[in-house]
Order: structure tokens, then C-alpha cells, then sequence
């Protein structure tokens, strides 16, 4: 039994609540501001109904900062374009939400205290605690993975399922059991995205919207899909490796690019023409690096029993990777598959929000500053999950 | 689905073998047969039953790559299993036919249903008939030190199993003393390393295991499995008892890192 | 005494900041806010804070000019964002339903 109405809302005749949600982890910067109605059915007699707030998003706004071709984002200057941004965004979220005076009607403010990257995740503390201390509104830090998880939940209404999350800095899977999100199985180096990233950075092709996208995009235009370039197939147990397959189809795109013709994968033997395009590189990499998800993913299924998979995290707005893990789920357990559109897998305000405020709603707020001190490294399975039965 | 993975595991079989499902796994199912893919059906062969382990073609892959990893995944089990039984002292299901192409293995069948309907014994099924009257009975103490006994033989040998869980172990009835004889079964994730990381993964997925499933007696449980794996390496005289010190390290290690926690079920 | 000879000779370079704000209140706040984020390398570099009426003041010490000048630039980008919020998002707060009144 889970009472999610512990805390009443500030206003107890307005009957809902409001959050303010700021998330920087990463080169994404999102503000959002979500309303949950205050529900009988989530007191005292509930179940267990966190996967459904009625959650009613007010605004969600959301600025990334993009490199040129070729380079990544530094935390420098990450931290500096969120400290340029934070204010501006806040203000245009809060006139879009409709909320005039945000002392009066917020309930809380939820921030990402981790995991990402030490300074732009500083930089949108820093904006949280100001504006915590000045409107006197309670102060959540939020698991950017939790973050995720619960956004997932609530869109999709999928209630218990096994979750993949899948972004740039990180590649997990994930059930629940016993109050935390636990961790099956993860990479034991690169995540996914941001190999797709760095291979992106090799082709020299442009950031915008995000390199995952454009290689999606070069990928769906191989045109021998018959034939893939042989990748290592790296799943150990649960876990998967992806550093030497990017090292390996880094060296492949280079010596495409340089026309190495000693390299026999590329170029014909005898005639010296090139039997694998840029296209080809791309197609073949999604499809084993997907294949390693999916597997990984079947065998949390089997372990815990579950019929449904929730994908989450930036990666998880991939269309393959998406029917990919439908026909696993298919052929599984006549299952089914959960996926966010690219509003909610990439990184987002909402979700903190959506997140915070179920922390919240149990009674589990800052008390103390010194709560809010951001970590990189802040594993999933450290949130004690209080919402959840 | 399994109907459907099922009608090609018979049309790979044929009429003539009949197949009963007993597990679908991730990666593989598994069912009994009567059949002996070769040897005529006579007085040895007749009643015995045999393990037919299928690795379905998964549809959600590129065909490439399902036909590498079903080839390279079913060489790799029958490989292993075939240099396990070639190790005193280890008891692993027999290995009788191999087809890599079709993902499939023939294999001895091990076990039978533990009396008073407590279900197939599997180590789970044998922990838990014991639970409901004397937990920590004889035969259990006895039971658990030779499962000890078994992993230390396999890690010795520098091999892993990878997947280590109380369903994964299943007792025969010894044929010379009154007592149970365990086998590890499902290598499907099994490798050689001689890595001590691997080989504490190992262990603590067993810890983890034995905790969800029998949490209330786990730890007297756990204590005797590591009590019959340590004493392999205590028979190796002092170069044994140093791989076993740094094994046990680093099995505490894994613990603390808190990673891969088994699931209940 | 070893914590001493441990601790190098001192954090002699010193410089304290006066940065003046519209109210108490917000000095108080700035100082609140600066205050939980733990200095990564304490050994080479120090800094504390304090509202002193309308101001905060921010005293810091580093082991040479380098550390100090550093230290001291990544805390007024902090502060900057933080007098941003403060100029841009108080209007919303306690200080506009005052005005209001």
C-alpha cells in the first residue's frame, strides 16, 4: 500500500499539485512544470499507482547545446551555456505554465543531482537552491535515471515493466523489486549513445538535432542490408562491452575515409573498388549494437518474469531499436513495448519534475543544503524508491 | 510463442521424436524426449529420457548475426561440456549429439521428482522440501558441501558457469550411499577463464540466488557451500590455499559492489 | 603536529570579495546558496562566506596565485547566475505580492 497524498498540496483548495523541474546533466538543458491532481484514489487505500498521476504537463521547454561536426561537448562550456540559459528558460516556462507567482503556487522544485557531468549539473543547482531559498518552495534532488523511469511509467501507463535505458552516458537495464530500481545488467564501458556519438564524430557529420538521429537517418539508407560488416559481439552475461566495437568500425570509417586499400573489409581485393559505404557502416552498427540491447533486455524479461519492456533515455527515440525490441516482446510473451516519443526519451525538465514529485508527495524533501550538492556518479539502485509498492 | 518455436523444433525432429517442453528460457528451451538420436531403441534405451536444448532463430535480429551467435553459442556449450566431463570428480550432463547449424544439443537427462510431490529435483525444489521440517538436516549440510564441492572442481579447472542458481543444479540419488549427488547443468553462458573476477561473479550470483529463494537459512547455506568449495582448493596444498584467499577477496568485493543483484524467481 | 607539516606552510594568498546586494535578505540567500558545494582540492584552497547586512562577503585562501585566481572565478560565475535569478525570477516571489498590496 502506497499513499502517494502524504503531503497535502500548498493550497489545500486547489486540490493539485505543481512542480518545477530543471535538468542539465548533460548538453540538454530542460525546464518543465507539471501538475498532478490531487486524487483520492492515490491516498491511503491506494494501490500501487505511481504509473498513474494523471500527470498534466504545463510547459516544457528545452535547449541543447550543440558542437560543430566533429567535436563533443566540453563541461565547461556545457556548465557555461545552462548558466546562460537556466534563468531565461525558467521564465518562459512559468509564463507558459500560467504560473504568476510562483512562492504561492509551487509545491517543489526538483533538480538533477545526478548522474552527469560535475559542472553544468553545478550550474542548474545552483539556479534550484536560489530559487528555492527566495520563493521558500521545497527543494527535491532527482536520479536523472529515476527521472526517466517514472516519466516512462506515466506516459505509457506501463506499470511493472523491465526498463532499458539507453542515452549518452548511459546503458542499463533495469527491474523493480523490493523499493529500488535494480540493476540487471549494464555496459562496462561506453554507453551506447555515446558510442553512436563518437562514431558520429569520425564521420564528420553534424550534431544537429543529435548525431544518434543523422546516423539513424545514414543507416536507413543502406542499401545492402543483406550483407553486414562483421562487428565483435560483445554481451558478457548480462553486461555488454562497446569500446571495441567502436574502436573497430572507428578504424573502418578511417581507413574508408584515407582509401586504405590494404583493408580487405572495405575494398575489393582484385579490383580495389569499395564494397562498404558509409551508409553500410552505419546500418551494421545499429543492428549489432541493437541486437546486444535487445538480448540483454530478453534475459531480465525471463529472469523476473515480466511481459513488458519500457525503453527509455535518448537512444530509445531509434526507430529500429524500437521494432527490434516489438518483436522480441512479440515472440516473447505476446508482450509489448513501451516507448516515449522524443519529447520525453530526450532528456527533459518534465521528467525531474514528474519524478520529484512523487519523492515529494512521500514526504522525502531536502531538509538540509548540503542535500543538494550534485554527484556525478549516483547509481540507479541508490534511490530508495518510497512510491512504489 | 513457445507453440510456435515448438513447431520447429518438430518439424527439425520430425513425428518421429516426440517432445515435451519442460523450460524456455531467454536464450534457449529445453524438453525431454524418449528418443536416442542414434542408438536403437532397445532394453538400455528403453524408459530413459533424453534433453533436446534448442536455441530459437530470433526474428528481432539480423540474420547474420542470429546465425553466428546460434552456431558460435551452441559450439561453445557442447565444447565446454564435453572438456568438463572429462574432469574427475565433475558431474555435468553428457553430451550425446550436436547439430551447431540448427542450434541444437542432445543431452543426458539427470534428476527425477523428489518424493512427497516436492516437484524435479532441482537444488530449489530439494532446499525447499527440506525447509518446511529441519532446515538444516543432515542431508542438506551434506547436499550443500558436495554443490561446494562441485563449483570449486570447475572453477579449479578454470572454467565458469555464468549463470549459477539453485535451478541450475540438479540431484541425482547417489547410487552408493543414501544421499543426493549434484550436477551443474546449463552452460549456455559457461567460459574458460582463469580470472578470479569472474569466477567471484560467479559465486555471488549463487549468493544472490540462494538469498532470494531461501532467504531465512541462506546464510547457514551459503557457509557450507563456500565451506565444500574451499576444500578443493585446501587439497591443492599451499598454492591452493593462496588462489582460494584471492578468490574469496575478491568474491567480498563483488559482494560490496552490490552489482548484478539477482532477482526473486 | 603532523597535520601541520602535512598541511603546506599555508594558504597565504588571500583576497576577500564585497559583493553588494539589493537587500539582506538576498545577501543571506547568495551566501546559502554558495554555501553546501565542498571544495574539491581543501589542502590548496579555501573559501567561506558570510551576509554582512546588504553584502556578502567571500574570504578566500589559496596556495598561490593560481589555485586563488581559479577558485575565485568559478565562484563569481556562480554568483552571477545566482544575482541573475535573483534580479530576473524575485519579481515572482514574496517581494511582488508586497508590492501588490
Amino acid at each position: 500500500m502506497v499513499d502517494l497524498n502524504t503531503v497535502s498540496p500548498k493550497d489545500p483548495a486547489k486540490r493539485y499539485y505543481l512542480a518545477l523541474g530543471l535538468e542539465g546533466s548533460a548538453n540538454k538543458l530542460g525546464v518543465g512544470i507539471i501538475k498532478h491532481p490531487f486524487l483520492p484514489e492515490t491516498g491511503a487505500a491506494a494501490k500501487d499507482n505511481s504509473h498513474d498521476c494523471h500527470v498534466e504537463i504545463l510547459a516544457n521547454i528545452r535547449d541543447t547545446y550543440v558542437t560543430p561536426p566533429g567535436e563533443g561537448f566540453l563541461p565547461r562550456d556545457t556548465a557555461r551555456h545552462h548558466r546562460n540559459w537556466c534563468v531565461r528558460l525558467i521564465k518562459r516556462a512559468l509564463l507558459e505554465a500560467g504560473v504568476r507567482d510562483a512562492c504561492a503556487e509551487l509545491d517543489v522544485i526538483c533538480f538533477t543531482r545526478g548522474p552527469g557531468m560535475g559542472a553544468p549539473l553545478h550550474s542548474v543547482a545552483l539556479v534550484a537552491r536560489t530559487c528555492s531559498l527566495m520563493w521558500q518552495v521545497p527543494l527535491v534532488g532527482v536520479n536523472h535515471c529515476v527521472g526517466h523511469i517514472e516519466m516512462g511509467r506515466e506516459i505509457t501507463k506501463a506499470k511493472n515493466p523491465v526498463v532499458l535505458y539507453v542515452s549518452g552516458g548511459n546503458t542499463q537495464v533495469i527491474a523493480y523489486s523490493d523499493h529500488r530500481y535494480r540493476i540487471f545488467g549494464e555496459t562496462l564501458d561506453v554507453a551506447v549513445g555515446n558510442c553512436l556519438d563518437r562514431f558520429a564524430r569520425t564521420l564528420k557529420i553534424p550534431n544537429a538535432p543529435s548525431p544518434g538521429y543523422n546516423i539513424e537517418q545514414l543507416a536507413s539508407q543502406c542499401k545492402n542490408k543483406e550483407t553486414l560488416v562483421e562487428l565483435p559481439y560483445t554481451v558478457k552475461g548480462m553486461d555488454l562491452s562497446m569500446s571495441g566495437i567502436l574502436a573497430y568500425i572507428d578504424s573502418l570509417a578511417k581507413d574508408l575515409f584515407r582509401g586504405n586499400k590494404a583493408n580487405k573489409v572495405l575494398f575489393d581485393k582484385k579490383t580495389g573498388n569499395t564494397k562498404v559505404t558509409v551508409e553500410d557502416l552505419c546500418y551494421s552498427l545499429q543492428e549489432n549494437l541493437f541486437a546486444m540491447l535487445v538480448e540483454i533486455t530478453e534475459r531480465a524479461m525471463a529472469h523476473v518474469n515480466a511481459d513488458q519492456v519500457l525503453i527509455v533515455g535518448g537512444v530509445g527515440s531509434n526507430a529500429r531499436l524500437q521494432e527490434m525490441m516489438a518483436l522480441m516482446c512479440h515472440d516473447r510473451a505476446r508482450g509489448r513495448v513501451h516507448a516515449t516519443d522524443e519529447r520525453f526519451c530526450i532528456d527533459n525538465g518534465v521528467m525531474i519534475a514528474q519524478a520529484g514529485l512523487l519523492q515529494y508527495r512521500m514526504g522525502n524533501y531536502v531538509k538540509d543544503l548540503s542535500e543538494t550538492v550534485v554527484t556525478q556518479k549516483f547509481r540507479t539502485d541508490e534511490v530508495y524508491v518510497s512510491w512504489r509498492n | 510463442m513457445s507453440e510456435e518455436i515448438t513447431g520447429q523444433v518438430r518439424t527439425y525432429v520430425t513425428d518421429n521424436i516426440p517432445i515435451t517442453l519442460i523450460s524456455q528460457g531467454a536464450e534457449a528451451v529445453v524438453y525431454t524426449t524418449p528418443i536416442h538420436p542414434y542408438l536403437p531403441i532397445d532394453d538400455s534405451t528403453k524408459g530413459e529420457k533424453y534433453i533436446i536444448k534448442y536455441r530459437p532463430h530470433k526474428r528481432y535480429r539480423h540474420p547474420s548475426i542470429d546465425q553466428a551467435l546460434t552456431k558460435h553459442r551452441t559450439v561453445g556449450e557442447a565444447r565446454l561440456l564435453s572438456k568438463l566431463s572429462q574432469i574427475e570428480g565433475l558431474q555435468v550432463p553428457k553430451l550425446i549429439a550436436c547439430d551447431v547449424y540448427n542450434g541444437c544439443l542432445w543431452l543426458e537427462f539427470l534428476g527425477q521428482d523428489l518424493p512427497q510431490g516436492a516437484g524435479f529435483s532441482n537444488l530449489k525444489n530439494f532446499l525447499w522440501m527440506h525447509a518446511a521440517n529441519d532446515p538444516y538436516s543432515n542431508v542438506v549440510r551434506e547436499t550443500l558441501l558436495k554443490v561446494g564441492h562441485q563449483i570449486g572442481l570447475l572453477h579449479w579447472n578454470n572454467y565458469t558457469h555464468g549463470d549459477l542458481t539453485s535451478s541450475n543444479i540438479v540431484l541425482v540419488r547417489s547410487q552408493i550411499v543414501d544421499g543426493w549427488e549434484p550436477h551443474l547443468i546449463d552452460f549456455g553462458l559457461g567460459s574458460v577463464s582463469s580470472m578470479v573476477e569472474d569466477k567471484g561473479v560467479d559465486l555471488y550470483v549463487l549468493e544472490r540466488a540462494i538469498m532470494s529463494t531461501h532467504s531465512e537459512f541462506a546464510d547457514k547455506y551459503n557457509a557450507w557451500i563456500i565451506e565444500g568449495f574451499s576444500n578443493v582448493y585446501k587439497l591443492q596444498g599451499k598454492a591452493g590455499q593462496k588462489k582460494l584467499d584471492e578468490l574469496l577477496k575478491r568474491f567480498a568485493e563483488v559482494r560490496m559492489r552490490g552489482r548484478k543483484r539477482t532477482m526473486i524467481g | 603536529m603532523t597535520t601541520k607539516t602535512a598541511r603546506p606552510a599555508a594558504l597565504d594568498h588571500t583576497l576577500t570579495l564585497n559583493v553588494p546586494f539589493e537587500t539582506p535578505r538576498q545577501a543571506l540567500i547568495a551566501s546559502q546558496v554558495l554555501q553546501p558545494d565542498p571544495i574539491l582540492k581543501p589542502q590548496d584552497f579555501a573559501v567561506s562566506y558570510a551576509a554582512q547586512g546588504p553584502c556578502l562577503e567571500a574570504r578566500f585562501c589559496g596556495r598561490d596565485a593560481r589555485v586563488l585566481r581559479v577558485g575565485v572565478s568559478s565562484v563569481i560565475d556562480s554568483l552571477k547566475t545566482i544575482i541573475e535569478s535573483l534580479d530576473e525570477l524575485d519579481q515572482t516571489g514574496p517581494s511582488s505580492t508586497e508590492a501588490s498590496m
